[in-house]
């Protein structure tokens, strides 16, 4: 299958994703949108905010908030060791860190590749989701990542 | 000349300058006893508006600066008086420009009616008072001053002109005119001066004129005559050329349309020349480069005289002129002074701040240096301690502007206000050269405004009550600026009716805003801070509709501010903003809660102090503290910002450290576990890429690469009555 999608001479555009494992599912973000991606520290916790919202960290000189999408989205177990991974994301001129269990791969999609998010079964709510898209022998997950960090369910930026 | 577009940046900047000054100085005129050469530097500002508006095409100022300017000549020649009807037309002028500065630099559409009525109105007031006088646009005003008689005519205003109808001399209008320059660069190639500060210009060339601008080069061709070089520089501040040619040129002035045509080519060359880019590029490639940078803010001193007829190369054009009158004060402040985009600054105050973080961090590590190291290490650190403190205040003084630039708008501002309420009111400013950070002067504008606007409408009775009061009917706003150790204090201060308690207690309740708890003074005037809030019986368009004053306290809390207000019945009100002096740096005591490192602001702290036993005293079940013969009421940081569950009451305050703060507000004490240092912190904002976060000012990084937070105390007394059993303790005032 990677072989079909990848080998293909097709005039559609390609788009780049990053994929990333949250628990036992796989799941992609636009590459655009990563700004780098390094391992977790420890973080300065913030008063009274959601668990989810882990703290914030310096990132060379900017105060960058870090959140955790498995205790969001109950995925897994947030365990913190050195192999967890932090994925620093670009959105909206905003500097936002997300935890995830692991980076695994860089895929390339047309917009073809990309079926419909299904209403149910997966643990974060369908507007947050571009769609699905096989690779080998499973599924990932395609997240609307813009639409999920700047959603008021996160809260992560003040509504203006 | 598309590359000229690159300098409307420059032309807005100095243009707006030039119209602030117009504004301040047509404010100061007094009529009874003119000032002349207050009047020569407004023409002069119209003047250079004038020109710089007509190079970059900015037509619609050109226009009416011109009819503006001869008003002005008029008056400076004494065959005018200006009354104040007069200055307040020309004030609205001033006004009308700026709104179509603004249009310029919006790239909005010019409001071409506005622009024609404010014309017709000063040419009509013009044609009121000065019928019998010369003021038309075609006549050529006659030199009468000795120096200039021969002088005249050969003025090449480049910028007016697109043709230039004197080939038979070598005319550089350096602007829009490309034909002298295919002359000269066949005489004289490289050499020739077209260009800004081309150092060695036409030295050799007799023909070949140089228009430059602020350069000497003109006197190359000076040497044939004796005329006059005229440099009209376009950002010139340069007395000498106006005061010595004022005669000749201003006469002139309605002729520039005209002005090519006139004959005598022999003579003086006026440069208008102003940016020539092109010409630079072109002709003088390599030299360019270094005077590139200097030449927009440099005086031109047009004045050049012919006697020095050759040149030797110099860097730049100012140095080799031989100012035939003491070059004005202007020049001094301009040649000492250079404009930085106040992005390079913020870039600079950010490096800096990460020099102060830097800078702890080898405090940090010079802790754990080995024994026979550890004493020179300590000497350099205390060393590299004290730089990095000078550099911070040295580039901290650089972001720093006085007030004045804030307090300049409202001498106008008052006058407007007191003719339509037909008060009247004078304006009293102290304190104008208080330094403040640029990014406060932006934001400190608007709520300043509304206070003012405030004390004029409501504080200052009108003339027939002040005198049935037994007041002088002229009511007096006072407008001063003070710094006080870390903080700038402002105060606005009328000697009005002053606030009427019992109207603000019953406007809050129909108002249905809660009234605090005892309604002490102080307490009834924070209520017109309340969102919709207004006691003015009627709505003016000035103020009244209580949109203004919550704006105004929310606005300066914002900037780590605060007003306080004390006002007496029928004596005056007076409003006191207190503001950070800067935004950027802060002193603080940095404090261990629960395992995290807290910034709490020096400004704010009292006294530190480990309580004994009997200090605490437990009421209603929450412990409060006994200390400098008060109660303090406490705030658990390690409940509130840290995370730990349990709260104070359960645990021994004896082994806790008490921080006690005060704010404008009130005081109390935090709670912490364990005092770390007093550290100078960069505050980094929170919401630049997350949120506000109720507490806190913002975040700093500590010496270790960690985040701590900065504790904002003034939002922390929400806290208080929740901690700390005693709800009537929360509000206490200070003192």
């Amino acid at each position: 299958m990677p072989s079909e999608q990848q080998g293909n001479v097709s005039s559609m555009p390609t788009r780049e994703f990053l994929t990333f494992v949250l628990g036992d599912e796989t799941y992609a973000l636009d590459i655009m949108t990563v700004k780098e991606i390094r391992g977790y520290e420890t973080t300065t916790k913030i008063a009274n905010a959601p668990s989810f919202i882990k703290g914030v960290i310096n990132l060379r000189g900017d105060i960058v908030p870090i959140i955790d999408l498995r205790i969001k989205f109950g995925i897994g177990e947030a365990t913190y060791n050195e192999w967890t991974i932090v994925i620093m994301l670009n959105i909206h001129e905003r500097i936002v860190g997300i935890v995830v269990d692991g980076v695994s791969d860089v895929m390339n999609l047309e917009e073809d590749d990309i079926r419909p998010a299904p209403e149910f079964g997966v643990a974060f709510d369908s507007q947050y989701l571009h769609g699905l898209a096989a690779l080998e022998d499973h599924m990932v997950i395609i997240v609307d990542i813009e639409a999920l960090i700047s959603s008021d369910e996160l809260g992560i930026f003040e509504t203006a | 000349m598309d590359n000229l577009s690159q300098f409307n940046d420059a032309f807005f900047e100095e243009a707006q300058e030039h119209l602030e000054t117009m504004e301040t100085l047509l404010l100061d005129y007094d009529v009874v006893a003119p000032d002349i050469e207050e009047l020569n530097s407004v023409f002069r500002a119209a003047h250079s508006i004038k020109g710089g508006s007509a190079i970059f095409g900015f037509t619609a100022m050109t226009g009416l600066t011109h009819v503006m300017e001869n008003m002005l000549d008029l008056a400076r020649n004494e065959e005018l008086e200006l009354t104040n009807e007069l200055i307040t037309v020309l004030l609205e002028t001033v006004d009308v420009l700026k709104d179509i500065l603004n249009n310029y630099r919006n790239d909005e559409e010019i409001d071409w009616d506005t622009v024609e009525v404010s014309k017709q109105r000063l040419e009509n007031e013009l044609a009121n008072v000065a019928n019998d006088l010369p003021v038309g646009n075609a006549t050529e005003a006659p030199s009468n001053d000795g120096s200039n008689s021969e002088t005249e005519a050969e003025e090449g205003f480049g910028f007016f002109e697109d043709t230039v109808t004197e080939p038979d001399e070598d005319q550089g209008f350096g602007f829009f005119d490309d034909e002298p320059l295919t002359q000269l660069s066949s005489t004289e190639g490289e050499e020739d001066g077209f260009g800004f500060f081309d150092e060695n210009i036409s030295s050799e060339s007799e023909d070949d004129q140089g228009f430059s601008f602020f350069d000497e080069d003109t006197e190359s061709e000076v040497s044939q005559s004796d005329e006059e070089i005229e440099g009209f520089g376009f950002f010139e501040q340069d007395d000498d050329a106006l005061n010595v040619d004022m005669t000749t040129d201003e006469a002139d002035q309605p002729l520039r349309n005209d002005s090519a045509e006139s004959k005598n080519t022999q003579s003086s060359d006026e440069g208008y020349g102003f940016f020539d880019e092109k010409m630079k590029a072109r002709q003088a490639q390599d030299k360019v480069d270094d005077a590139n940078g200097y030449g927009i803010y440099s005086n031109g001193d047009g004045n050049a005289q012919a006697a020095n007829s050759v040149q030797k190369p110099s860097k730049f054009a100012t140095k080799s002129k031989t100012p035939t009158k003491n070059a004005p004060e202007a020049k001094s402040t301009e040649a000492t002074s250079i404009r930085v985009e106040t992005v390079k600054i913020d870039k600079l105050v950010n490096l800096v701040g990460e020099l102060v973080i830097t800078q702890s961090m080898l405090n940090l590590i010079g802790q754990d240096v080995h024994e026979a190291m550890a004493e020179k290490m300590m000497t350099a650190l205390a060393e590299l301690e004290r730089n990095t403190r000078e550099i911070q205040e040295a580039v901290m003084s650089v972001r720093m502007l006085p007030i004045s630039f804030v307090f300049n708008r409202f001498p106008r501002l008052v006058r407007d206000l007191s003719v339509k309420m037909e008060k009247q009111i004078e304006l009293v400013i102290e304190g104008a050269s208080t330094e403040i950070d640029k990014n406060l002067v932006e934001k400190i504008s608007d709520p300043l405004t509304h206070l003012i606007r405030n004390s004029v409408d409501h504080g200052i009775e009108s003339p027939e009550i002040r005198a049935a009061s037994g007041k002088s009917e002229k009511g007096t706003v006072r407008l001063s600026a003070v710094q006080k150790g870390g903080e700038i204090v402002i105060s606005i201060l009328d000697d009005g009716a002053g606030l009427n308690r019992e109207r603000i207690v019953a406007k809050a309740e129909e108002k249905g805003i809660d009234l605090p708890d005892p309604l002490t003074d102080e307490a009834v005037w924070q209520l017109i801070f309340a969102p919709g809030f207004s006691t003015a019986a009627e709505v003016t368009d000035i103020s009244g509709r209580g949109v203004g004053m919550d704006v105004v306290r929310r606005n300066i809390e914002s900037l780590g501010g605060r007003v306080e207000i004390t006002s007496s019945q029928g004596i005056g009100t007076e409003f006191v903003i207190s503001l950070p002096l800067t935004l950027a740096i802060l002193d603080g005591m940095c404090v261990q809660a629960e395992e995290q490192i807290f910034v709490v602001p020096l400004v704010n702290i009292v006294e530190s102090i480990q309580p004994m036993n009997d200090q605490i005293r437990v009421i209603k079940g929450s412990k409060i503290l006994w200390a400098r013969e008060e109660y303090w009421p406490l705030v658990d940081i390690g409940k509130r910002l840290g995370g730990r569950a349990e709260s104070i009451n359960s645990l021994d305050l004896t082994q806790s450290i008490v921080v006690l703060v005060e704010t404008a507000k009130s005081r109390f004490g935090l709670v912490v576990d364990t005092l770390v240092g007093q550290q100078q912190v960069v505050i980094k904002s929170l919401e630049r890429h997350y949120r506000r976060v109720e507490g806190v000012a913002g975040a700093t990084i500590m010496g270790d690469g960690g985040v701590a937070l900065i504790l904002d105390v003034d939002s922390l007394t929400q806290f208080i009555s929740s901690d700390s059993g005693g709800a009537s303790y929360a509000v206490r005032a200070a003192g």
